[in-house]
C-alpha cells in the first residue's frame, strides 16, 4: 500500500516536469512574459529579442512590466494565471517574493520559465526551467581579471573596491560571492570597500568620488570593479574628472566591469577599461523562447539552461563587439 | 436630490469618477469578459489591499492639511520587523510592528506640535530613520519569510473576489466611515484642516487629534506592509512595492485636498479603488505597460484641474451668466 501511494506521488511528481503538451506545437500558444525594469538597455534588448523569436515560432507573447516592485509582479503572476495563459516567462525582480506565486501557478497547472533573474535556492520545484548565466562564475571570472590585470601591470597585490548593483539579493549578492573567492586566490590583493550603487550609473559616478577622496591619502585605489559596464564607464569618468589616470601599469587606476554592454567594449577598445564579462541579452532572449518552443513541441527542458560565460578584453574586444552593442 | 447631483458634488465626484472608469474599461473590452469577471475584481481588491491603508492614513493626515512621508519607511521597516520577529509566531510580528508604526506616528506629532515644525521635515526625517534602521535590523539584504502557509493563506480567495488582505482593508474603511458619520471626530477633524484656530476656538482638541491621526497613519501604513510581507514571503528595506505615489494619487482622487479640510474615508476608498481597477483592468484587456501610467496621469489630472478653485469659480461664474441670460 505504501509502495503504491510512493509510486503514485512520485507518478504525479514526474507529470509536473513531462511536457503536458507532448507532440503539440507552439504555435498559437499564449505566453505572459513578466519583466522586470523593462528600460533597462539590458532588458529592452532581451525582450525584444524574447518576442520577436517567439513570434517567428507562431507564439503570441503579452508582456507586462514593473520597476523592482514585488508586489505588483505577484499580482501580475496571478492576473496570467487567472487569463489561464499557457506558458509564463518570467524576468524576476525579487526571488524571494516570487515564490508564493510560483506556488499558486504550480498549483493552478501554468508552467514556469524563469528568465536571466536567478531563482531562490531550493525553490527548484516551481519552475520548468531557469535560462541565464551563473552569476557566481561571472563575478568569478571577473575577480581572476582583476588578478591578471594586476599581476600584467606589475604589481603584486593592491586596493580593490567595488561598486555593485543591487545587494539585497539576487544577480549582485553572487556576483560579489564569486569576486571574492578569486581575489582571494591573492593574499596582498585585498577588498577594501563594496558600495551598493543598485545598479545606478549615476549614484555609481559620485560613489567612485567619494572613494577616491577616502582613498587619496593611503596612495589611491588599485582596482574599482563596476558590476555592470554602465557603472564602469560611470567610474571611468569620474576618474577622469578627478584626475586619475586610468590603466594597468603602477599608479594607474584597474576598471573592470561586467554585463558587456556597448559602454564596456568602447572602454576597452579606448584602454580605459580592462575587460567585461558575457551576458549577452540577445542570446538569453532567443535561448528563452526557443526552451519554450521546445516545450510545445514535447521536449524535455533542462531544470538550469546555464549560458556560457567568457571573459572580454582588449585581446578578442573584436569577437564580441557586435554581440555586446545594442 | 437627484443621483447626478450626488455624484457632481465634492463627496460623490470620487464615486463617479470610479463609475466612469469602470464603464470605460467595460466598453474597451467591448464585452468579451476579460474586464468584467471575476478574476479582475480579485485582482483589483488586491492591488487596493496593497495601497488602500496607506492612502487611508496619508488622506487623513491631509485632511489636517499636514502630509506624512514617513509611511513609506515604516511601510518597509515594518514588514522587516514583522519578518524577522514572526516566523514562528505570526500575530507577534503583526502586533509589534504594529506597536512601533502606532508609537512612531505618536512621536512625529509630538515634535510637530511641540516644535511648531512643518510634518513635511519631519516626517521626512521619519521616512529615512525607518528606512536606515531596516537596513541595519536586515543587514542590507531581502529577507525570506520562511512561514509560506501564511503567505499562501492570505492571498486566498474568499467568495471568488476577496482576500484576507483586501478584507482587511475593507473593514477599515468602513470602521474609519462610520466613525466619520457616527460622532464628532469626523466633523473635528475636517475644522482643524480648514482652519485650524478657528476649531481651537470652537473647543476642538487639536492635538491629541493631530497625534492620533499620525499614530493611526504610521499603524496603516505598518499593517499594510505586514500584510504585503507576509503574503509576498519576503521582506526588503527599500519596501517592496511603491507607495507613496498611488497612496498620494488615491487621497486626491478620493476627494482629499492638499490644502486640507475635505474628504471623506470613503471617497478615500473610492479614489484607492480607481487605481486598482485602472491597473488590473488596463492589464486585463492587455493594454501595453505604458499606457497604465498615461491613463493614471490622464484621470489625475482631469480631477485636480476639476477640483481647482479658479476653475470651480469660473464655471459657476459662467452659470451665472447663462441664466441670466435666458431669463432676460
Amino acid at each position: 500500500m505504501v509502495r503504491a501511494v510512493v509510486g503514485l506521488i512520485a507518478t504525479l511528481g514526474l507529470l509536473f516536469f513531462i511536457p503536458a503538451n507532448a507532440n503539440a506545437d507552439p504555435k498559437g500558444k499564449k505566453i505572459a512574459f513578466l519583466v522586470t525594469s523593462p528600460t533597462h538597455p539590458f532588458i529592452a534588448t532581451l525582450s525584444k529579442t524574447f518576442i520577436a523569436k517567439a513570434n517567428s515560432y507562431g507564439m503570441e507573447v503579452n508582456t507586462v512590466s514593473q520597476h523592482f516592485d514585488a508586489a505588483l509582479q505577484a499580482q501580475q503572476v496571478d492576473d496570467a494565471i487567472a487569463r489561464k495563459f499557457d506558458m509564463l516567462a518570467i524576468i524576476a525582480g525579487s526571488e524571494q517574493a516570487i515564490v508564493p506565486a510560483l506556488i499558486r501557478a504550480k498549483q493552478a497547472g501554468v508552467p514556469v520559465v524563469l528568465v536571466n533573474s536567478p531563482p531562490r535556492d531550493g525553490s527548484e520545484d516551481l519552475y520548468l526551467s531557469f535560462v541565464g548565466e551563473d552569476h557566481v562564475e561571472l563575478g568569478r571570472i571577473t575577480g581572476v581579471s582583476v588578478l591578471n590585470a594586476l599581476k600584467e601591470g606589475g604589481r603584486d597585490g593592491g586596493k580593490i573596491a567595488a561598486i555593485t548593483g543591487s545587494l539585497q539579493e539576487g544577480v549582485g549578492p553572487r556576483r560579489l560571492t564569486g569576486f571574492r573567492e578569486a581575489i582571494k586566490v591573492n593574499p596582498k590583493a585585498q577588498i577594501v570597500a563594496v558600495e551598493d550603487a543598485k545598479w545606478q550609473t549615476d549614484l555609481s559616478e559620485r560613489i567612485a568620488g567619494q572613494l577616491f577622496a577616502r582613498y587619496a591619502a593611503e596612495g589611491g585605489l588599485d582596482v574599482i570593479y563596476g558590476m555592470a559596464d554602465n557603472q564602469a564607464a560611470a567610474i571611468v569618468q569620474s576618474a577622469k574628472a578627478a584626475g586619475i589616470p586610468l590603466g594597468i601599469e603602477k599608479g594607474k587606476l584597474i576598471v573592470v566591469g561586467s554585463n558587456c554592454l556597448k559602454q564596456g567594449i568602447t572602454g576597452i577598445k579606448a584602454g580605459e577599461q580592462y575587460s567585461t564579462g558575457t551576458q549577452i541579452p540577445t542570446r538569453t532572449g532567443l535561448k528563452a523562447a526557443e526552451m519554450i518552443a521546445d516545450y510545445f513541441d514535447g521536449k524535455m527542458l533542462p531544470k538550469n539552461e546555464i549560458l556560457p560565460v567568457e571573459t572580454i578584453t582588449k585581446a578578442n574586444v573584436a569577437q564580441w563587439e557586435e554581440a555586446c552593442s545594442y | 436630490m437627484t443621483l447626478r447631483h450626488h455624484l457632481s458634488g465634492p463627496h460623490g465626484r470620487p464615486f463617479a469618477v470610479l463609475l466612469a472608469c469602470t464603464i470605460l474599461l467595460a466598453v474597451v473590452d467591448g464585452g468579451q469578459g476579460r474586464f468584467l469577471s471575476a478574476a479582475t475584481a480579485y485582482s483589483s481588491l488586491q492591488t487596493f489591499a496593497t495601497i488602500s491603508l496607506v492612502t487611508l492614513g496619508l488622506g487623513l493626515t491631509m485632511m489636517i492639511r499636514e502630509f506624512d512621508l514617513s509611511v513609506v519607511g515604516m511601510y518597509g521597516m515594518a514588514g522587516c520587523i514583522a519578518v524577522l520577529t514572526g516566523t514562528q509566531h505570526p500575530w507577534f510580528g503583526l502586533w509589534l510592528a504594529l506597536g512601533i508604526g502606532a508609537a512612531a506616528g505618536v512621536i512625529q506629532g509630538i515634535i510637530i506640535l511641540r516644535l511648531h515644525l512643518s510634518s513635511v521635515g519631519v516626517t521626512l526625517g521619519g521616512l529615512l530613520i525607518f528606512v536606515g534602521i531596516a537596513f541595519v535590523l536586515t543587514e542590507s539584504r531581502a529577507l525570506p519569510y520562511d512561514n509560506l502557509s501564511v503567505a499562501l493563506a492570505l492571498n486566498e480567495r474568499i467568495a471568488g473576489v476577496f482576500s484576507i488582505r483586501s478584507i482587511v482593508a475593507l473593514v477599515f474603511f468602513v470602521g474609519a466611515a462610520a466613525i466619520f458619520a457616527w460622532t464628532r471626530l469626523g466633523s473635528e477633524i475636517i475644522a482643524i484642516g480648514g482652519d485650524r484656530r478657528a476649531a481651537i476656538t470652537a473647543g476642538v482638541k487639536v492635538d491629541p487629534l493631530v497625534i492620533g491621526i499620525f499614530a493611526f497613519s504610521g499603524l496603516c501604513a505598518a499593517l499594510s506592509g505586514v500584510l504585503l510581507s507576509y503574503s509576498l514571503a519576503s521582506a526588503s528595506p527599500a519596501g517592496l512595492s511603491d507607495v507613496i505615489a498611488p497612496a498620494a494619487a488615491g487621497a486626491i482622487l478620493g476627494g482629499v485636498s492638499l490644502g486640507g479640510g475635505s474628504g471623506r474615508p470613503l471617497g478615500i476608498a473610492a479614489g484607492a479603488l480607481t487605481l486598482a481597477v485602472l491597473r488590473s483592468g488596463l492589464n486585463a484587456v492587455g493594454a501595453p505597460p505604458f499606457v497604465n501610467d498615461i491613463t493614471m496621469a490622464t484621470v489625475l489630472l482631469t480631477v485636480a484641474v476639476l477640483d481647482g478653485p479658479y476653475l470651480a469659480r469660473r464655471l459657476i461664474l459662467v452659470r451665472q451668466r447663462f441664466h441670466a441670460a435666458t431669463n432676460a
